[in-house]
């Protein structure tokens, strides 16, 4: 499928963004305490 | 709420990808839901090891809107949605959420003007203010009021933008819906006006959307060869 070139930024940002977002929702809830162990460790 | 979203969100993109204009509307309008939380998270969330990340999704998500909404074929999509499109009903529930948010924001702004009294939702936070005040009355209400007027002339962007706000409302009103159950768990009160509002806003906005992208076709193509 040929998109015009601003819809094809947006759809190649879109992955990015899922991936933050999940980084930033489900994933994220690990962070913090990956972070903390990573500074005692 | 963010990882079904996330969920539906890889879904729709693929769909976008190839050419779907249902499956574009509502990839616009769940990188609307994204924009508007992590906007929110990015300016107000106490400051943690994720504000990079907020940073960054408020970057990408506003950078992928502005790129989206400036690159699709606003009449193609229109031409997708079948005659029997129900542009009124769809125009009347988004003037209805308008009117709503507008009652229950300026209910906790106007006494400040008029008795010197704080916004409930500032002194139960305890910050300097409410995103959310930013966000649905100086986006979300006249993008709702836009897209209506739009809809009910039959105008291209009157279709996209009430997807969008389709979208952004089906998905807000879970996600608050689902942060005053976890609230409530987590023994907080929670305010029954707002949770009432936030049932009948994640009830009315899926309903709608449902309504609305069932007489969006799947296989037109979104934007010209």
């Amino acid at each position: 499928m040929n998109h015009p070139p601003r819809l094809r930024v947006a759809l190649g940002l879109t992955p990015w963004i899922l991936a933050l977002a999940a980084l930033a929702s489900g994933a994220g809830l690990f962070v913090p305490s990956l972070y903390r162990a990573a500074r005692t460790w | 709420m963010t990882l079904f979203a996330l969920g539906v969100g890889v879904v729709v993109w693929r769909a976008a990808r190839r050419g779907s204009p249902r499956a574009t509307l509502i990839w616009q309008g769940l990188l609307g839901y994204l924009a508007y939380t992590y906007t929110g998270a990015a300016f107000a969330y106490g400051f943690n090891v994720l504000f990079l990340v907020y940073v960054a999704l408020f970057s990408t998500t506003i950078a992928a809107l502005i790129a989206g909404l400036s690159g699709i074929d606003a009449p193609a999509l229109h031409a997708a949605f079948d005659a029997r499109t129900p542009r009124r009903g769809v125009a009347a529930f988004l003037l209805v959420m308008a009117l709503v948010l507008c009652l229950l924001w300026f209910g906790q702004i106007v006494p400040f003007f008029t008795e010197g009294r704080l916004p409930p939702m500032i002194e139960k936070a305890g910050t300097p203010t409410v995103f959310v005040f930013v966000l649905d009355l100086g986006v979300i209400v006249p993008l709702a009021v836009l897209s209506a007027w739009w809809l009910l002339g039959d105008r291209p962007w009157g279709y996209v933008l009430a997807g969008f706000v389709l979208v952004k409302s089906a998905t807000m009103g879970l996600a608050l819906l689902s942060m005053t159950a976890f609230a409530l768990r987590a023994g907080q009160e929670a305010d029954l006006a707002l949770s009432l509002a936030w049932i009948a806003l994640a009830a009315a906005g899926t309903t709608m959307s449902f309504w609305f992208f069932g007489h969006c076709r799947t296989d037109a193509p979104a934007s010209p060869e």
